[in-house]
């Protein structure tokens, strides 16, 4: 494994980058040649880009005219120069050099971006033909698919809302226009921060997957002696007050509670997030059996002991294909990765290039991962959150198995599996901070005020008081989408009618997200596509939407595009004060801000996984929302797992045939 | 067992390394733009509109001296290579060096000897954000025409029309004014020293710059001041000015995050 392990691990840094980052380092890339060409006049290298710009056009037909024309011009006005004030001459040395840099960056600009994939322009040659060129293939393959993501990004409007000129120049609120930039650029720094930390403990815990082993086993693998958890200097308020907690070895115990009373930083604590990277704590803390100090540990200490996983971190892989990425993390061993991916029912996807898995197969590969792993405590904070129902069966048994076979203990707080007492053995309760209840059985999940006390409580089934109307606002018609080279969407119909609720169901890679980034035009797509202007699409993620510093900030950019934002009353809506910084909001907080960002009279507004990293009681919320919209006639589509819009719905669109191929069933 | 009561912050020292690489490449990226767009019309590599300079500054300030002189350094180096393969001696002097010593190790030296606290007095990263600038309509339009100007000046400059180049960096220094002081900072003292110490750093910067034009490519000094000294200063001077606001914005939530020393 030694000279594998090298070069999968040089692949960490750069995989744990935030996209923007990685799309900068590409396009330093593609200047680099041009500076290798300045330097020592190689001709061949000059022509590779030359067949760059020949070959990226072909790639995208459209951007033909404009790559043409920009390349003229940049030759022309470079090789243009005035000697003495008097004769103007035109030098080639000084036309080539820009002009080689501008075809470059047009190459990994524009061949990348919705165009054929590397990979299928690769395998396309005949096979004697291929060159070996699989590390940079991999290289480039990767690189594509930033690309790409950030591109989906833009123009699903994650960014682009708040990046439009429009936006700048907007003369609505005077004397604001460049503190509108500035407050993007206060949101991008606060962004790169909290990144640099996330990133951090991502490459923390790949690193534990291939090096030593944990071979301290102790009774308690997890000891918390009167833990109080603060965030910021000075402490204010304490996130978790003098909590006590033991965790036996091989123990499923399932930590509940409202929003916000403290799981997550109880978990956060464990796993050692706290204190090495942000909070402080005070207290005792034994991680089988070891004592750690609230100072003088590194991430990678505790990494040995503890993985952590939640929603509001990305899955972030360092390589290519699931296999590789189960065998990196796995520490090279072929059958614990092959265990973790059928417990996870990703063995077929296993010679999957990892860029065409959708996003709960990525969150699938996650689990694996951490099942295939080292670490003898598993954090898992809203594991099933992107998981369809049979990804969440799976999980459960495989969680359920692990803990039975072996000493590896979990700590899980999972609304989902608070309906399966059987499976849980020991309930733990957190109310504002405090642990209020430690129960050996979970008998206490069959208890309903125990349910409704801790946010476990499906809400109830609402109705829905408006009936649509006969103008169409969106259609979707014979929609096929390929993505790497993989068609994920073919044949797709879907007519959208004012005052609609749309429920898209499937399971995990079945297309559902294709199909909506399709619609608003973020994913490129054949067939015929019909959507509003003011169409509104709110992420899965919806940290991705946030680019400003504070909360009110964040309104007040979205408020500059519509003018019939009460911002007051939309905060109230999201439970926020307007100071709170975006980046470091709770999941709850960060979805329901999403939310309210969208305006009002929106034609259509498109929720993806609304109810991701939230408890029952701000699903109830998102009901009444969604309610509200159709009953001012706005037309809302609603991709999810669960079963809570079901009956507002007009009609629910079945993927469950979509996988391959793809089929969906429209069912009135 | 007793119980800890150990409250001292300790992050993960690793999480300075980590800043570090995203330090060097938003330099490098930053920087070589910078050096394409508003080079000076004499000097490759010398620009007179030197952001970067405001993350060299941060680096020095954050990651300590020799992370920052690295950082600095390293990533200025590497726009000068990207952006036109520069490598050589001269761009060591000018790039590696001047970005390095003088852009990030000199004012975190002097930072620490003044002992100057960073958050010039916020005590919270907010407080820095109600210091964010903004424009009146005129100053607005004035931004507008200066960016007209700007543009101009840099066609101009691709002419090799000799002073043209300068337009640029003189109208960053007529907008930037309006921008800058309206922006807050609580600690006055601190303020002001910290912007002497930018200034001085600026001017050894530029002089360093200059020598390196006149040690490599054979310029008389007053050439290499005029053609590449003045803007250099004013372009770098500016660029660490709107460093300090955002030290003074942001410096509260790098220590929180482990990524600052300061």
């Amino acid at each position: 494994m030694g000279g594998s392990n090298i070069s999968k691990r040089s692949w960490h840094l750069y995989a744990r980058m935030p996209v923007f980052l990685r799309v900068i380092i590409m396009l330093l890339g593609a200047n680099l040649p041009i500076a290798i060409y300045r330097l020592a006049y190689l001709e061949w290298i000059a022509l590779f880009s030359v067949l760059a710009v020949v070959l990226s056009p072909l790639l995208y037909p459209r951007l033909l005219l404009a790559s043409v024309g920009a390349t003229l011009v940049c030759f022309m006005v470079s090789g243009f120069s005035v000697h003495h004030y008097q004769q103007i001459t035109w030098r080639s040395e000084d036309a080539i050099p820009p002009t080689l840099r501008l075809i470059a960056m047009q190459f990994f600009g524009l061949a990348f971006v919705y165009s054929t994939s590397i990979r299928e322009i690769y395998e396309a040659a005949p096979e004697n033909w291929r060159p070996r060129l699989r590390r940079p293939l991999r290289a480039l393959q990767q690189v594509q698919f930033d690309i790409t993501l950030l591109l989906i990004a833009i123009k699903s409007k994650r960014y682009f809302t708040s990046f439009s000129w429009r936006v700048v120049v907007s003369p609505r609120q005077r004397n604001n226009y460049v503190r509108t930039v500035s407050a993007i650029v206060y949101g991008l720094i606060h962004r790169l921060i909290h990144r640099i930390g996330t990133a951090h403990y991502a490459r923390a815990l790949d690193g534990v997957g291939h090096s030593r082993k944990v071979t301290t086993r102790s009774e308690a693998i997890v000891t918390t002696e009167g833990c109080s958890v603060w965030y910021g200097t000075p402490r204010r308020e304490d996130s978790i007050k003098q909590v006590s907690l033991t965790v036996h070895t091989g123990e499923l115990l399932l930590l509940c509670g409202r929003d916000g009373s403290g799981k997550t930083t109880l978990m956060r604590l464990c796993s050692g997030i706290i204190p090495t990277i942000t909070g402080h704590f005070e207290g005792g803390l034994l991680l089988a059996g070891t004592r750690f100090q609230a100072a003088g540990h590194t991430t990678m200490d505790y990494a040995h002991y503890a993985a952590y996983i939640c929603p509001d971190l990305q899955p972030e892989f360092a390589a290519l294909s699931v296999g590789e990425e189960l065998l990196l993390r796995s520490g090279g061993d072929h059958m614990k990765a092959s265990e973790a991916a059928c417990a996870m029912g990703i063995s077929e996807l296993w010679a999957r290039s990892i860029t065409t898995l959708s996003g709960g197969e990525q969150m699938r590969l996650h689990l694996a991962c951490l099942l295939s792993g080292q670490q003898p405590l598993l954090l898992l904070d809203r594991p099933s959150d992107h998981l369809d129902s049979i990804g969440r069966a799976e999980f459960a048994l495989a969680v359920k198995t692990l803990c039975r076979q072996t000493t590896r203990s979990v700590i899980v707080t999972d609304q989902w599996l608070s309906g399966f007492p059987v499976l849980i053995e020991r309930v733990v309760q957190l109310t504002d901070g405090k642990l209020t209840a430690d129960e050996n059985c979970a008998d206490q999940l069959l208890d309903r005020s125990f349910l409704e006390n801790n946010g476990l409580l499906p809400p109830l089934a609402v109705t829905r008081s408006h009936a649509p109307s006969d103008r169409i606002v969106a259609s979707m018609t014979d929609v096929a989408v390929c993505r790497d080279g993989r068609r994920v969407l073919s044949e797709f119909n879907v007519t959208i009618h004012a005052g609609d609720c749309v429920v898209l169901k499937g399971p995990n890679g079945s297309g559902k997200s294709s199909a909506m980034l399709a619609l608003i035009g973020a994913l490129h797509c054949t067939g015929v596509v019909h959507a509003p202007k003011d169409t509104f699409y709110v992420a899965q993620d919806p940290y991705l939407h946030f680019i400003a510093p504070t909360a009110r900030k964040e309104m007040e950019l979205a408020a500059r595009l519509v003018s019939n934002l009460d911002i007051a009353a939309r905060l109230t809506w999201a439970e926020l004060a307007g100071t709170e910084k975006p980046a470091s909001l709770h999941p709850r907080q960060a979805r329901l801000l999403s939310i309210a960002c969208v305006p009002d009279h929106a034609a259509l507004t498109i929720l993806d996984e609304p109810t991701c990293g939230i408890d029952y009681s701000a699903v109830g919320k998102v009901q009444e929302w969604v309610i509200a919209r159709l009953g001012h006639g706005e037309a809302v589509a609603i991709v999810t797992h669960d079963t809570f819009f079901d009956e507002l719905a007009d009609f629910v669109v079945d993927f469950r045939a979509q996988v391959t191929p793809p089929n969906p069933v429209e069912v009135a | 067992m007793s119980s800890t009561t150990a409250i001292k912050s300790d992050r993960d020292p690793a999480l300075l390394d980590t800043a570090a690489v995203y330090f060097t490449v938003t330099i490098a990226t930053l920087g070589a733009i910078l050096m394409s767009v508003t080079s000076s019309p004499t000097a490759k590599g010398a620009s007179f509109l030197w952001f970067p300079a405001a993350l060299q500054l941060i680096a020095g300030i954050w990651l300590g001296k020799w992370r920052g002189l690295i950082v600095g350094g390293l990533g200025a180096y590497l726009a000068g290579i990207i952006c036109y393969g520069g490598w050589g001696l001269r761009d060591i002097i000018m790039n590696l060096i001047a970005g390095g010593v003088t852009n990030a190790f000199l004012p975190s030296v002097l930072f620490t000897l003044f002992h100057i606290d960073p958050t010039m007095g916020t005590t919270d990263d907010l407080d820095g954000s109600k210091g964010e600038p903004h424009l009146t309509i005129r100053g607005w339009r004035l931004f507008m025409v200066l960016c007209i100007v700007f543009i101009i000046a840099y066609i101009m400059n691709k002419f090799h029309m000799g002073l043209w180049g300068y337009i640029g960096p003189f109208a960053v220094l007529l907008i930037a004014p309006s921008l800058l002081l309206n922006m807050s900072v609580r600690s006055r003292r601190d303020f002001v020293l910290a912007s002497i110490i930018v200034t001085f750093a600026s001017l050894c910067s530029a002089l360093l710059g200059s020598w390196g034009q006149v040690f490599t490519l054979h310029q008389s000094w007053p050439q290499a001041l005029l053609g590449t000294g003045i803007g250099w200063f004013l372009g770098n001077t500016t660029s660490c000015i709107l460093g300090l606001y955002i030290l003074a914005a942001f410096t509260t939530t790098a220590r929180e995050g482990g990524i600052s020393l300061a």
